[in-house]
């Protein structure tokens, strides 16, 4: 698995990144994606996020998944999902699962409404 | 009677049936995979019979079906093999309900003595357990146990699955259960993802969601809780069925809508009956209310709510599909409807008939659609009469089990083609004659095991029951391969009897006719189950009366097979209307094979007899003007139509072919009861009326 954070190349505030997350988040490798995500994300900022390269997906990677955009909630940090997979799709419908609502609009150019 | 009475009578009758059918399904597949459907199929009927008696206050009845009742449980849940010994007294259970729905209801308490009867053999084969200690045992499982396995039922459930200590090892194995569940039936997922922490108090090895699934299926209790067995060590699982449908269920009862959103709290335990009580008192909606006063939480509402909109829609689904799929309908209704076909047809022939002679185009294409929607709207009509055969034949398996054991000979019985439709009408007349000649398979037919295998044969006997459609007719052939007819002493009991004289000339066909002659019989013995003479001269009768006709192969040493050709339905043929001494008569179209202009030149007389040189072949004919005594002026171009009868063409030569004739049989008056050579009449469009000729008795006098 593989998580990398880097600045959107828009012309908002500065304060908004891109977030690719791809390869397998499964129960595996689950504690090393959660030091990976921790440390893609600790910047101050609000995050566009990419699942699209994600190959595999199970129960403990959905709940990760979950808790990174619990996390975003509970520090006010706004988020949007830019892509989905369908690894991740299917397991969302499987589990009964629903990633929370994002908390803004980013534009192209990295204005966050 | 009441016609809630009627109904009840009609559906008791129908589950004894299918008690009947069942039992000896479970014989048939007794040791094989296919015993446990049988024996489920026959614990579903049992249990219905004893539900409907006990609304009616057949209080006996459903006392006793519940001692019944109780063994098969036992059986079902495999604590009681079935054996020869216990398919006999549940037959005998049968027939005992069949006697007591005759009679008036009767308050439980004391059974008949022939309930007590079975009733003690169901224990003595029981052994170890009381039959009353089962069935205590049974009504208390009945009541304690949420999901009953009841057939054609949707059942709802409501599943919890929570982790046991947060544990995740085996998350894909949850999914793949769920997976399976979806495949069940409609499945509703509320997942409770209140306690999922954010990323950085994640244990990502714990889980820290739990589910609560609706789930409506035709699965039952076990089937669903099955489902879960490879996880239910990691997560704690709580199956409850909530509700129940049955296909026969009253749509009435289905009016009553499922339970309310307060309701559903309360049976969740996500709220207590007098809060919601106090609730209720105020004016705003109920889940608003309870949320707001912190009694229940949102996500508790939604998940009650996910239920009830479920359980509403299936219900709904289940209420339109019983009030659409089928509809019981009194049988004089669908012959009153068949008759107002027939006047339309007749009708219709004669609009046909006026359009044709004014030589107006547009009543003439009136006339065509007409002809069209009313040639749809007959055959529609007579398919609502055609019912499967299969019925009829169950008697057989019951028939020939109770004869066997009898007899002491061991028969096996076949039937192929249960599902060849038949007019009702047909099939209610056919069941006796049919009995009659399975009785005399069995009886006369089949050689004892001893003499069968002394003759080198299996043991076993065999009966096979054959139906089919052949053209406009069903074929019934009844085969055994017993001892064949001894055509040698037909013939001396045929000249014993004055049947036929000592010099009779006859074929082997001729022969076996003779079975069918009033008072004949070649049984040593009488027996209670046939032999004295009477019965295949009535069989023949009751087969004629029906326009069908019945015939007898033999191989002597090998078998018999006796074979009945009966037509579609009795009410409305097709026919061909030819002219005969300016006057209209109709053959059975099912009958003419081709129709040619006589070639006088083509007539050669053979010994004695003047046969038509068809293409090679030697045809025998009748002219009808001679055989029906008519007189009127001679045609020149006489026409020939050639029929086929008993696997042999005759010609019937006729003034003038005119064409195909939608052809709605009526009855002959008593004036015309006895007249030899037509089966029934109609009414043409000009409403003259056409008689229709009879080409069996026809054939049959003239060869005679």
């Amino acid at each position: 698995m593989g998580c990398k954070s880097m600045p959107f190349a828009g012309t908002g505030t500065g304060k908004c990144r891109f977030l690719s997350i791809d390869g397998e988040i499964t129960y595996p490798n689950i504690e090393s994606t959660r030091e990976e995500l921790i440390k893609a994300t600790k910047r101050e900022a609000s995050y566009i996020v990419n699942l699209a390269g994600v190959s595999a997906c199970d129960l403990a990677g959905i709940q990760l998944l979950y808790s990174l955009f619990i996390q975003f909630e509970k520090d006010d940090r706004d988020f949007q999902i830019q892509e989905s997979s369908p690894v991740v799709d299917e397991v969302l419908q499987f589990s009964g699962l629903s990633f929370p609502k994002p908390t803004c609009s980013i534009s192209e150019t990295g204005e966050i409404s | 009677m009441d016609s809630q009475k009627e109904a009840f009578l009609q559906e008791f009758n129908e589950l004894l049936t299918e008690v009947e059918e069942a039992v000896l399904e479970v014989e048939e597949t007794m040791n094989t995979d296919l015993e446990h459907e049988a024996v489920n199929r026959l614990f579903r009927a049992m249990h219905s019979i004893k539900g409907i008696a006990g609304m009616f206050g057949y209080d006996s009845i459903t006392d006793f079906t519940h001692h019944v009742e109780s063994t098969l449980d036992l059986v079902r849940n495999g604590d009681l093999n079935t054996s020869k010994e216990l398919i006999t007294l549940v037959l005998r259970s049968h027939d005992i309900l069949t006697s007591m729905i005759q009679e008036p209801p009767q308050a439980g308490g004391i059974l008949p003595k022939p309930c007590e009867d079975i009733v003690a053999h169901l224990t003595a084969l029981i052994g170890r357990k009381g039959i009353q200690e089962i069935a205590e045992e049974e009504q208390n499982e009945e009541e304690d146990e949420p999901a009953k396995e009841i057939a054609q039922v949707i059942y709802s459930y409501r599943i919890s699955c929570k982790p046991k200590e947060g544990r995740l090892g085996e998350s894909s194995s949850i999914l793949s259960v769920f997976q399976q569940l979806k495949e069940l039936g409609e499945a509703s997922f509320q997942i409770s993802s209140d306690e999922i922490p954010p990323l950085y108090d994640l244990d990502p090895t714990q889980l820290y969601v739990a589910w609560e699934i609706i789930l409506s299926s035709e699965a039952t209790y076990n089937e669903v809780s099955d489902l879960f067995m490879f996880i239910e060590n990691d997560c704690e699982i709580i199956v409850d069925c909530i509700d129940e449908i049955s296909t026969s269920e009253d749509i009435d009862d289905l009016d009553n809508d499922y339970k309310k959103l307060g309701e559903i709290l309360v049976d969740r335990g996500a709220l207590s009956k007098e809060k919601l009580d106090e609730t209720l008192s105020g004016t705003s909606r109920i889940g608003d209310l309870l949320v707001e006063k912190k009694l229940v939480n949102e996500r508790e509402v939604e998940a009650a709510l996910v239920e009830q909109k479920q359980i509403r829609k299936i219900r709904d689904t289940k209420k339109n599909e019983i009030s659409s799929a089928t509809i019981r309908v009194k049988a004089n209704k669908l012959d009153s409807l068949v008759s107002l076909v027939g006047e339309l047809v007749t009708a219709q022939a004669r609009l046909s008939g006026i359009a044709s002679k004014r030589n107006d185009a547009e009543i003439s294409s009136i006339a065509e659609t007409l002809q069209g929607l009313v040639n749809n709207l007959r055959d529609d009509t007579m398919s609502i009469r055609m019912v499967p055969i299969g019925s009829t034949f169950t008697v057989f398996k019951r028939l020939v089990r109770d004869l066997s054991m009898e007899l002491g000979k061991d028969i096996n019985l076949e039937i192929f083609g249960e599902e060849t439709e038949l007019d009702k009408t047909v099939i209610e007349r056919l069941k006796d004659p049919l009995v009659h000649i399975v009785r005399n398979s069995i009886d006369h037919g089949i050689e004892s095991a001893e003499e069968r295998v002394r003759k080198g044969k299996r043991s076993m006997g065999s009966l096979k029951i054959t139906a089919e459609h052949i053209g406009a007719f069903v074929q019934i052939k009844v085969e055994d391969d017993g001892a064949g007819l001894n055509l040698d002493k037909i013939r001396e009991k045929a000249i014993e009897r004055n049947i036929i004289s000592q010099d009779a000339q006859l074929s082997k066909q001729e022969t076996c006719q003779l079975i069918f002659a009033p008072g004949f019989s070649t049984a040593d013995k009488v027996t209670d189950i046939s032999g004295r003479g009477v019965g295949m001269d009535v069989v023949k009768k009751n087969i004629e009366a029906l326009r069908g006709t019945i015939t007898v192969d033999t191989t002597p040493g090998e078998g018999t097979k006796i074979i009945l050709q009966l037509p579609l339905t009795l009410a409305i043929i097709d026919g061909l209307m030819v002219e005969i001494a300016d006057t209209p008569y109709i053959i059975p179209l099912s009958m003419v094979e081709e129709c040619m202009d006589l070639d006088q030149e083509e007539i050669e007389n053979v010994r004695g007899r003047q046969i038509i040189n068809l293409r090679g072949h030697a045809l025998p004919f009748i002219n009808l003007r001679d055989a029906l005594a008519l007189k009127g002026h001679e045609i020149q171009q006489e026409q020939v139509v050639i029929t086929r009868f008993n696997q042999n063409n005759v010609g019937l030569v006729v003034d003038k072919i005119i064409g195909g004739h939608q052809t709605v049989i009526k009855s002959l008056g008593p004036g015309l009861k006895n007249a030899k050579h037509v089966s029934g009449a109609t009414i043409l469009g000009d409403g003259t009326v056409a008689l229709i000729l009879d080409i069996r008795k026809l054939v049959t006098l003239e060869r005679s």
